[in-house]
């Protein structure tokens, strides 16, 4: 038997990027899907690719998968290229695809166990069933489990082998309110524990609350990037408004009407022309806007 | 389900190794898998086993598909270890990997320590297994029709069923990788009803109109019928079988590795 390849030094993970990529350029016959792609994704991190079908986030991860060869550019992940990566290298990235990638023919658990069973110190495959409801549905053929069901089955394969680097593919789609908190909750604690997790998604409670970084991508770039709060902070829209968002709790509607119309003078002395609402521009309204701009 | 945060599933305290199983456990464990999956789908079991043994069954109780001075029994043994091998190696293989691809566990395994050679690997090690399950259940049927194999006729069916294999395995994920599933599915079951019944295995090539016997013998059915027949039925042995069903089988493997797609996109 071939034994198992050592793990990269402690210090060699603690001075890479879980994820660096530079450049990256990727077309399909005419269409470019990814056009100077570059991000990083850190340990201890949940970064979150953000933008609309057909933004390039699949591509990007796929790259950085080794599922697909870039044209251009450089994908590093955990310093090493993904396209020629070894087993001992794919034991430490943890995978779940969008589509699913569940054998139809097998039954749950018998599929948890089989991904288990190609690390050499995997995870209880029982305690992570349990943990994600999978042992309800254990003995179903996974051609008849439900869209939320494979998801959370697609999850803990992912996780089974105790990666550095998970990347989820719309992680929660298709699963009801309950399974999606536990499954943000999880992946926090993954985080937590000094993992990176590298998620794509156009749902805002998987971004809200979870994502330390966020990449908006849109036709095949990035258009923004930073914490949730730096990209609504730093966004401009396309005709150069800025939102400045304030947040007041205790005040009287007629005090926080006044207080407008006092921002609005103090804004005129300085020569800017203050629109004052309530409420403020949250990342969901910054994400249609980025990316219909680009349209 | 338990509540959040009762265990760890992402922790790697200081006794945790993330590595890989070996390689040969992991191989060994997917072609558990593969076979289990195959043994437990009823389709595969009909194509496996079940058409098989109606070919043996027709073959010897019909008065069709007999060689002159050969017993009805060899030579209705020799197309039954051609269809099961056909309905193992191409069809079976060639619809599951079709699935498989278009449900991205292609995609999948090919993220996971397995790997795409892992993957390989097993499923043929799969599939040499379920051909020893065709050789016990059929051959147990066809002794029990009176079959008295002789020796060295078996040993020299290993090889060609081995060669047989391999190219009739190229075959099956060469369709598999390059069309839609739906053509996968209704080309595998069309050319193994053609491979069997009019491409040699079934019915010796000398049982055709003269122009079409160069068109047989010139098929990997038709160069494994004739092998198969040399050596579990006794007739005359053809280098010219072995060269066709060689060609198939480098050709078929070089298609393979040059325009087999692990993507369905």
């Amino acid at each position: 038997m071939t034994a198992p390849s050592p793990v990269p030094s402690s210090a060699y993970r603690a001075e890479t990027p879980a994820l660096e990529i530079t450049g990256l350029v990727k077309n399909y016959g005419t269409v470019r899907a990814a056009d100077g792609i570059s991000l990083t994704a850190r340990r201890g991190e949940v970064t979150a690719l953000l933008g609309p079908n057909g933004a390039g986030k699949t591509t990007t991860i796929s790259c950085a998968t080794g599922l697909l060869r870039p044209d251009a550019g450089t994908v590093r992940v955990l310093g090493e290229d993904p396209w020629r990566a070894s087993a001992a290298h794919r034991a430490h990235v943890g995978v779940m695809i969008q589509d699913g990638g569940l054998a139809s023919g097998a039954r749950a658990m018998d599929l948890l166990r089989y991904g288990a069973s190609l690390h050499v110190d995997p995870l209880d495959v029982d305690e992570l069933a349990a943990h994600l409801g999978i042992d309800a549905f254990a003995r179903t053929l996974v051609r008849r489990l439900s869209g939320g069901q494979r998801q959370r089955l697609g999850l803990a394969l992912a996780l089974v082998g105790r990666p550095e680097l998970v990347f989820l593919d719309e992680p929660t789609a298709g699963m009801d309110a309950a399974i999606s908190r536990t499954v943000r909750h999880l992946i926090r604690s993954l985080a937590r524990t000094g993992t990176a997790v590298v998620l794509t998604t156009h749902l805002m409670d998987d971004v809200e609350g979870v994502a330390d970084q966020v990449v908006v991508i849109a036709r095949g770039s990035v258009v923004a990037s930073g914490s949730p709060e730096e990209v609504i902070a730093s966004h401009h829209e396309a005709d150069g408004t800025v939102h400045l968002s304030a947040t007041a709790a205790g005040v009287d509607p007629a005090v926080a009407v006044t207080l407008g119309t006092e921002l609005r003078a103090a804004a005129r002395r300085r020569g800017v022309d203050l629109h004052v609402t309530t409420g403020a521009a949250d990342l969901e309204s910054v994400l249609l806007d980025l990316t219909q701009e680009r349209r | 389900m338990t509540a959040p945060g009762t265990v760890r599933p992402a922790g790697r305290p200081a006794e945790h190794v993330t590595a890989p199983a070996p390689t040969l456990r992991r191989v060994l464990r997917h072609a558990a898998f593969e076979a289990r999956i195959m043994l437990s789908n009823g389709e595969q079991l009909m194509v496996a086993i079940i058409l098989p043994v109606l070919v043996l069954l027709g073959l010897r109780l019909l008065p069709v598909g007999g060689i002159a001075g050969v017993a009805p029994i060899d030579s209705a043994v020799a197309a039954t270890a051609g269809t099961a091998l056909i309905s193992t190696s191409f069809t079976s293989q060639a619809i599951q990997t079709g699935f498989d691809r278009r449900g991205g566990v292609l995609r999948w395994i090919a993220t996971t320590p397995l790997g795409r050679d892992g993957y390989l690997a097993g499923k043929i090690i799969a599939t040499l297994g379920l051909h020893v399950l065709q050789v016990l259940v059929l051959g147990g049927i066809a002794l029990a029709l009176g079959w008295r194999p002789a020796v060295l006729g078996l040993l020299a069916a290993v090889p060609v069923w081995l060669l047989g294999t391999v190219a009739f395995g190229a075959l099956g994920l060469l369709v598999a990788g390059t069309l839609r599933t739906e053509a996968v599915l209704a080309l595998s079951n069309i050319l193994f009803m053609l491979f069997v019944a009019v491409g040699g295995i079934a019915l010796p090539p000398t049982s055709y109109p003269r122009i079409l016997r160069g068109l047989v013998d010139l098929l990997p059915s038709g160069a494994l019928g004739e092998l198969l027949r040399a050596s579990l039925a006794g007739t005359a042995f053809s280098w010219g079988s072995v060269v066709v069903l060689l060609l198939w089988a480098v050709g078929g493997s070089f298609a393979v590795s040059r325009w087999f797609r692990w993507t369905s996109v």
